[in-house]
């Protein structure tokens, strides 16, 4: 019994330690270092919103990260299915806005912070979580616009809601945010493809490949060629269009729905490097962010601009 | 005397009979006569062409240099970085997805993350996990019994899988034999305290570059 009471109170000395060593994090820390380790261009832009849509923003987006990592992290669908439940009923939880039912998860308990200062919509939040569900043993995609399909529900939702939190209850700034999310999607898959074997799956679509006759093989090897540069060209133009429509549609979107959609910057970034690299998707260029991202976002912002 | 002196002779100079027991030159030295009309011959001989002897010397000649390779392997390993450790104090290399010892994890603040949502308890095939929660007096649902049998355990991972916080992993640690079969019994404490124990080298296991999915 002695030894016991011993052994609890070195454990408790070791546990204060350990919180004096780390010093206190709150949950909105935690989602800005996830959204910094897993997202880290959306994470610059998140920074420079105001005030309270950014901790709004932080906790979209550290949610977003937690639905988005489950397929990868898991070895089995079931096992993944389980985890989405999880946050599916956290969602419910945060919506009856009853704190104590709320699991205390950091970025459960921002959603529900981010619940009580903004009107979210369930649905939305639905969506990112049912995409995932459907798409949880994902191999590739069949056509161009099943990838569009799909990016549209994972990316682009985590906009509207960002919208939301700004309080910007406009179509035009919709319209933009879908096809921004859409660009951003879509390159986001382009750059999954380096790692596409260690994800076991294929970020191009099936019919660009048959029609430029690349084999899966070639895209798992990592072997560049002219094929499959054409094939890149192709999905990447199409990202590189949404971009446009979304930008030529900035006149119309209210003022401060515009730092919102800052990460057009990157995006345009990464395509621009992509032409100069003649669509090797493989070049090592591609792998480093270049630090003109940062006084470019900067200086967007400054100028409201995306 | 003098012929004696070159049969020795002829003998060093014919070195290859000094490897194997020569019946011609024992025979020469003591029962053959030198050469009865003086001629002495002080040539190289010929060697044997018959097959007998021909494969006699190839298989001598494939002997001799098995042993010097022989040879040569044992000195190009003394010079070699040896393949093994020094096992208690250098360890071999792990990977950054080996499954090893369970540990609880905690905030950074010291909150521990497991909210208790029993779902390693359920996904765990070898039912090793035992769980019990309540509400503490804030409101939050803890455990207040993680019960893990370490003997039960198959190693397969899933319980990290499926934690939706990141609560239960299995660290890098590998080291944990025990005397006693309860020892393998973990419970709630020991667990918190591995998790302490090996926080850093966990957290430094996770990582990556951008959102892939």
């Amino acid at each position: 019994m002695i030894l016991h009471k011993w052994y609890r109170k070195i454990l408790q000395q070791n546990v204060r330690s350990i919180s004096r060593r780390h010093k206190s994090q709150t949950s909105a820390e935690y989602c800005l270092n996830n959204v910094k380790q897993f997202d880290y261009e959306n994470f610059i832009c998140t920074l420079l919103l105001k005030n309270t849509s950014r901790s709004n923003a932080l906790a979209v987006r550290g949610f977003n990260v937690e639905v988005a990592r489950v397929a990868e992290v898991v070895s089995q669908d079931t096992i993944g299915l389980m985890r989405l439940k999880f946050w599916e009923e956290t969602i419910e939880k945060c919506f009856r806005k009853n704190p104590k039912e709320v699991p205390h998860h950091p970025v459960a308990v921002e959603i529900y912070k981010a619940l009580t200062k903004n009107q979210l919509t369930k649905r939305y939040f639905k969506t990112l979580i049912e995409v995932r569900r459907e798409h949880i043993n994902m191999k590739g995609f069949n056509t161009l616009e099943d990838m569009e399909k799909y990016v549209e529900k994972s990316v682009s939702n985590v906009y509207y809601l960002i919208l939301e939190g700004c309080g910007v209850k406009n179509v035009q700034a919709d319209h933009a945010a879908s096809h921004l999310g859409k660009a951003q999607g879509i390159v986001q898959q382009l750059r999954t493809i380096p790692h596409s074997k260690r994800l076991s799956f294929i970020p191009i679509p099936q019919d660009i490949l048959i029609k430029n006759q690349v084999s899966q093989e070639d895209i798992l090897r990592a072997k560049s060629s002219d094929k499959l540069s054409e094939c890149v060209f192709e999905v990447a133009s199409r990202a590189h269009s949404h971009l446009v429509k979304a930008r030529n549609l900035s006149e119309n979107v209210p003022k401060q729905a515009k730092p919102v959609l800052l990460p057009a910057i990157p995006v345009y970034s990464f395509l621009d490097r992509l032409q100069k690299v003649h669509y090797d998707i493989f070049h090592s260029s591609l792998q480093h962010r270049p630090w003109t991202i940062l006084p470019q976002l900067y200086f967007s912002n400054l100028r409201n601009k995306y | 005397m003098s012929n004696t002196a070159l049969k020795i002779f002829t003998l060093g100079r014919n070195g290859r009979g000094l490897f194997k027991p020569n019946v011609a030159v024992v025979q020469q030295r003591f029962i053959g006569s030198p050469a009865k009309d003086g001629y002495v011959y002080v040539n190289d001989r010929e060697p044997s062409m018959d097959m007998n002897s021909i494969t006699d010397r190839a298989a001598q000649t494939m002997f001799m240099t098995e042993l010097v390779r022989g040879f040569g392997v044992t000195l190009a390993h003394i010079f070699k970085e040896p393949a093994t450790i020094n096992y208690p104090f250098e360890k071999g290399p792990l990977s950054p997805r080996f499954r090893g010892e369970h540990a609880l994890r905690r905030y950074p603040s010291g909150e521990e993350r497991c909210i208790a949502c029993k779902l390693c308890e359920a996904i765990c095939p070898a039912q090793a996990i035992t769980i019990e929660a309540e509400e503490r007096a804030d409101g939050s649902r803890r455990t207040t019994r993680y019960d893990i049998d370490m003997t039960k355990c198959i190693y397969c991972g899933f319980c990290q899988e499926a934690c939706p916080v990141d609560a239960i992993v299995e660290g890098p640690n590998f080291e944990f034999s025990t005397e006693t079969h309860e020892e393998l019994l973990y419970n709630k404490e020991k667990l918190l305290e591995n998790g302490d124990k090996w926080e850093s080298e966990i957290a430094a296991n996770i990582h990556a570059d951008h959102l892939y999915r």
